[in-house]
């Protein structure tokens, strides 16, 4: 498969927008990725948006704010996923020389409150299971159980998040919180607390990848970050008594922890590198345990040392394993279409040294982003 | 034995005509009493021997559709548990609720809320037992239940 890289990334700042339309948003994040990246609107072959609740053929009326060219628009919905996996799909049909310029765009509009997994007639929700922190909860009360951490080192990660929000620009929140304020916020699912919790947010991101081979005619080598390495899956079951899981687990969990080690080595081997050479981190801090868990899950820190790793500060900027430098979902905010494409967009400024007050040191060359949502997972390593 | 001596129907003071109704069909076998304990009704794979505590066509771990119906016990242990303390629209069990995973004696993990148990009181690794609760009441007025789990022994409650 041909090489594939990024040109550019632009975003309409996450947050609350009751005024703006998605067409409103995406128009700004697509318009910003394409200044970006020097290519024009005219030479985007194809487009893949990535978004979950607005209506029927969403994605052609956001693109079709930059002119209306008659290219394919590729409408995808995987949950808190979806744009990631669009820049996953997108990757593939240029890499297969399809296409050579493809554009990919994520946007959504949500409503306040928790976010409602389940039909209200659904068992789940009937019988109150469908919370959605609550499966994060089940998970860090074992977790402390198994490897002695403390519901602070948690609360820390949502600590690390706003202090990186309040120097992004394009965070929902951009003010930090302290460790005293998350952890007397009210539970919402014992031991998760409110702001431990990602909010609901309207926002939109964009990202132009290019053929490698064409990719010269837009900018020089120092701006083309390459998408060397991806996996995607949806989590095999996972047997009773297996080290994997609990047994019973079905469907795609988000927290499926077997199945984002083996999509990590996947991604690894297509790009050549391994964990250790890993110098700034995207993963999904939906709830403030998402960190922990998919630090280690992705080999990044050690089976039962994420949340020590957290608490020592090692995941800050300035620590030898940045996670989350934008604020995360935590404290960036989290419009669930648009939130794998935010993440792609925070590595491309990092690696390309255009991470401002929160860039990471020593001239990063590898990245690496994890996204999840409720039926699948993308794991992609950008390298420069 | 008389319709009118039935728990639910005493419970209730009601007539004879209301009945125990599950929430959903086919997730536990009914107790012939309220006090009774359901056990949880599942399935086995003759193929690959995984158990699941759900019902399917084909089996989630070897793809065959060589599953048979499978009834469990009714105790197990608590693995992990979390407190809910914000009501989910649309629920009828109202926060705080314990939401526990428990492993039951065969192996296999469900979900399930806990019953006559404080949330404070709950520990990984306590025995636990299934029972029926109502969770609502259908239009004739008869009890519509669950399976809950609740503590296997009866314990003291260490504070006063
Ligand atoms: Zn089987």
């Amino acid at each position: 498969m041909r090489d594939v890289v990024i040109l550019g990334c632009g975003l309409h700042r996450f947050g609350r927008w009751p005024d703006k339309s998605v067409q409103d948003m995406g128009r700004e994040a697509i318009a910003g990725a394409l200044n970006d990246s020097g290519v024009p609107f005219q030479d985007i072959q194809v487009a893949y948006t990535g978004r979950v609740l607005s209506g029927m053929g969403a994605g052609l009326n956001v693109v079709n704010e930059l002119g209306q060219t008659g290219i394919p628009v590729v409408n995808i919905e995987q949950a808190c996923a979806s744009s990631s996996t669009a820049l996953r799909e997108a990757r593939i049909a240029v890499g297969a020389g399809v296409y050579d310029v493809a554009l990919v765009v994520g946007f959504e509009k949500m409503q306040r409150g928790l976010l409602q997994i389940s039909e209200t007639t659904s068992y789940g929700t009937q019988m109150g299971f469908s919370v959605m922190p609550a499966s994060y909860a089940l998970n860090e009360r074992r977790y402390i159980e198994d490897y002695g951490a403390t519901e602070e080192m948690f609360a820390q990660v949502s600590v690390k998040a706003h202090r990186n929000g309040a120097l992004n620009p394009y965070a929902q929140y951009q003010q930090e919180v302290t460790l005293e304020e998350v952890m007397a916020s009210r539970y919402i699912a014992e031991p998760v607390k409110l702001l431990e919790c990602s909010p609901t947010t309207d926002g939109a991101s964009a990202v132009v990848i290019v053929a490698k081979e064409v990719a010269d005619r837009y900018q020089p080598a120092s701006r083309q970050v390459n998408i060397a390495g991806w996996a995607a899956g949806s989590g095999a079951y996972t047997p009773t008594g297996s080290d994997a899981g609990d047994g019973g687990e079905e469907g795609g969990d988000e927290l499926n922890r077997g199945a984002l080690e083996q999509l990590a080595d996947t991604a690894y081997e297509r790009a050549g590198v391994g964990p250790e050479d890993v110098d700034v981190t995207q993963v999904h801090d939906a709830f403030s345990p998402g960190e922990i868990f998919s630090i280690e899950s992705l080999g990044i820190a050690r089976p039962g040392e994420g949340a020590a790793a957290v608490w020592e500060g090692r995941t800050e900027v300035n620590g030898d394993i940045p996670v989350n430098t934008d604020g995360g979902l935590l404290s960036r905010g989290h419009p669930i279409g648009a939130t794998g494409g935010a993440m792609v967009t925070e590595i491309y400024r990092q690696l390309t040294g255009d991470g401002g007050a929160r860039q990471v040191g020593n001239d990063p060359k590898v990245g690496l982003i994890h996204n999840a949502g409720i039926g699948g997972m993308n794991v992609l390593v950008l390298t420069r | 034995m008389t319709a009118t001596r039935t728990p639910a129907a005493r419970s209730k003071g009601a007539t004879s005509a209301l009945r125990l109704v599950p929430l959903r069909e086919g997730m536990f076998k009914m107790p012939r009493s309220m006090n009774g304990k359901p056990r949880l009704l599942g399935q086995r794979c003759t193929s690959c021997g995984e158990q699941f505590s759900n019902q399917r066509e084909f089996c989630a771990n070897c793809c065959q559709p060589t599953l048979e119906n499978v009834m469990f016990g009714t105790t197990g242990e608590i693995t992990t548990y979390t407190t809910v303390r914000q009501q989910l629209p649309g629920a009828l069990i109202e926060a705080p609720y314990v939401i526990a995973r428990v492993r039951l004696d065969e192996g296999v993990s469900v979900q399930t809320i806990l019953s006559e148990i404080e949330p404070d009181d709950v520990e990984i690794g306590m025995k636990v037992v299934s029972c029926l609760k109502q969770v609502t009441e259908d239009d004739s007025g008869n009890a519509v239940v669950n399976s809950f789990f609740k503590p296997a022994n009866k314990r003291r409650r260490a504070r006063a």
